[in-house]
């Protein structure tokens, strides 16, 4: 007996050691939504977002900070995590969290206005 | 002259592409092209332009140093500094074609891009091929910017065209207190004092001096804030590429000669446009099907662009490379089969694949924590380099792969591509302590048996400026003496970082 819970515990702590610092590094889920060939111009940015009562109370719209007036964002991800979905299991739904994360297109296209045969350049 | 549009965050954490380099900053600039009302002007990249001059002399007021920064794609410590970063990513005005105006007497404008340091490789590829032009050359994907690209010697497998920095002709730099200087070769004069003008550049701020020129074009920063590049492209043409899997020792014959007799070529034994082999180093063994080896023939003329994927399906997830790069220090022996599953994955064959250059080498669809370094060997080594790597991977084994590339010498004095041609290794791997062990264990050999090797300025690199010292020779030197005469020892620190004092640059 003592020797089978021997080779037990062992067995735990292999598995705790091989396992555990896949959820020290990952535990986050990501969804992201990605505009066909629109490079970003900023670094991402984030705000993490809590909706309640089953989202009958949700967060107000993000109008990202970082980006000037006019300017598109060239993709958007949501992440969640494994606290998160523990905090939406035990709450059952009453508050759900996740976080949001933007990065800001580049101002539209601007290609040949000044040096280029067909530009408005003077001379 | 109105204030330029900035945003500016102050302590913020900035993190590079591949996550493996990361690190406060004091002062985090986003420049655009519009003044201080959000309107743009008549010359679009004016307040860009100004934004960057403005940051300059913020650093310089506060003592700091600073740093431009792009799609933050080098692996390297070269686009980080803790003191003022600027992101120049918005900075992408493009113009194609340059009336002769602009242009010396007798030069050709019609295949000059002009453009902003901050413009993606995507989006040059994207506004060329809409005028039937390409890059002649890009690295193998297309989210760096050109400034990071070009300023780091970022190469693909173009054998005849060499790397990125070898299609520029004109760079607008920005030195202390934001001074403008346009630096073109004396061999191959370009710009009218028109132009000068255009980029609001004194006419005594035109340098035409090949030296100037050469050290300035592989300088990661340490020579200012690149504003800009004049670049030379050529036709749109498209790739016609084929990977094929084969065991090491038949890749082995062109892999230490370039000789693609032993290939069976559908072209015949002539070298293709683009010429690669990734190897798994745990599989170079008969019956292994070790060697990847990819190559591509230049085609006239562009294709139609492929469709968008369609939605679904699922794809590793942004964590998974970190996970895998703790799991591979925790349990090394699995590492082996590991890196042939991803290689399996990752490296599919195919036959005659055509498109253009701006798809071939379209965007990466790797996410989470990688780490890489690249060496530049001459042709006789790369054989003994690479059965090297193979022999510390087997008596240490990493989540790491090999890929060589031959790549044409370079003009410009720190060009890692210092060798003609110049064999690349790049080795990618997990990030993780094991891999970053084994790229010492990697290099200590390579010093010990005496193989001589350059460094990519955007990798993993070691801090030992004897080593670059007895590279680059009487080259770093005329670097060296090239960056004294455009800058102060004050400008030299202020555009100094942890990299250009680790290889020993400053």
């Amino acid at each position: 007996m003592p020797r089978a819970s021997g080779a037990f515990f062992r067995a735990v702590t292999s598995f705790c050691l091989v396992v555990s610092p896949v959820f020290l590094n990952s535990g986050c889920y990501a969804y992201h939504i990605t505009a066909n060939r629109v490079p970003p111009s900023t670094e991402a940015r984030s705000q993490t977002q809590v909706a309640y009562a089953w989202g009958l109370a949700q967060p107000n719209d993000i109008i990202p900070p970082n980006c000037p007036k006019n300017v598109p964002l060239a993709d958007v991800t949501a992440h969640t995590n494994l606290g998160y979905v523990l905090v939406a299991t035990v709450t059952l739904g009453i508050v759900v969290i996740h976080e949001l994360e933007w990065r800001c297109a580049k101002i539209p296209s601007v290609v040949d206005m000044v040096l280029a045969p067909h530009s408005k350049q003077e001379g | 002259m109105p204030k330029p549009f900035v945003r500016i965050e102050r302590d913020q954490t900035w993190t590079n592409k591949h996550q493996n380099v990361s690190g406060r900053v004091a002062r985090y600039y986003d420049i655009w092209n519009l003044w201080e009302d959000e309107s743009m002007d008549p010359i679009p990249w004016r307040p860009g332009m100004a934004g960057l001059q403005q940051a300059i002399r913020d650093a310089e007021s506060a003592n700091a140093s600073v740093r431009a920064f792009g799609g933050s794609w080098s692996l390297s410590h070269a686009a980080y500094c803790p003191d003022f970063m600027l992101n120049t990513k918005p900075l992408s005005v493009m113009d194609i074609g340059i009336r002769a105006v602009n242009l010396v007497a007798g030069a050709n404008g019609d295949r000059l891009l002009f453009a902003q340091c901050g413009a993606t490789v995507q989006e040059v590829n994207d506004a060329l091929a809409r005028r039937g032009l390409a890059l002649k050359t890009s690295g193998a994907s297309d989210g760096q910017t050109l400034g990071g690209a070009i300023s780091t010697g970022t190469h693909g497998a173009a054998n005849q065209i060499g790397g990125m920095q070898d299609s520029v002709v004109g760079i607008h730099l920005l030195t202390e207190h934001g001074t403008p200087h346009w630096i073109e070769r004396s061999t191959q004069p370009l710009v009218a004092p028109q132009f000068l003008d255009l980029i609001d550049t004194p006419v005594a701020n035109h340098h035409k001096d090949d030296e100037l020129f050469d050290a300035a074009l592989v300088a990661f920063g340490s020579f200012g804030v690149i504003h800009a590049y004049m670049i030379e492209t050529e036709p749109l043409y498209s790739l016609q590429a084929y990977s094929r899997r084969m065991d090491y020792s038949r890749a082995v014959q062109a892999l230490a000669t370039l000789d693609m007799s032993s290939l069976n070529l559908p072209d015949g034994p002539a070298l293709p446009f683009h010429f690669e082999i990734a190897f798994n180093p745990y599989r170079l063994g008969a019956g292994e099907n070790g060697a990847y080896v990819r190559f591509m023939y230049k085609r006239p003329g562009g294709t139609p662009d492929p469709a968008i994927p369609l939605p679904g399906g699922h794809r590793p997830g942004d964590d998974l490379l970190g996970v895998i790069g703790t799991l591979s220090d925790a349990i090394p022996g699995a590492i082996p089969a590991l890196v042939t599953e991803i290689m399996n994955l990752q490296l599919p064959s195919f036959e005659g694949v055509r498109a253009t250059p701006g798809y071939t080498f379209g965007p990466t669809t790797i996410r989470g924590r990688g780490m890489s370094t690249e060496m530049g060997f001459e042709l006789r080594y790369i054989r003994q380099a690479v059965e090297i790597i193979a022999d510390v991977a087997n008596a240490f084994p990493f989540g790491g792969v090999v890929a060589v590339r031959y790549v044409k010498r370079s003009r410009a004095l720190l060009a890692f591509t210092q060798y003609e041609p110049t064999c690349t290794i790049e080795i990618q791997a997990v990030d993780s302590e094991r891999s970053r062990e084994a790229y010492e264990r990697i290099w200590a050999r390579f010093e010990d048996e005496g193989i001589p090797c350059s460094f990519h300025w955007g990798q993993v690199l070691p801090y030992k400026p004897a080593h670059y010292r007895y590279i680059y020779g009487n080259k770093l030197d005329r670097w060296l003496a090239a960056k004294a005469r455009l800058l102060t020892p004050d400008g030299r620190r202020l555009f100094s970082n942890e990299l250009v004092r680790g290889v020993g640059l400053e």
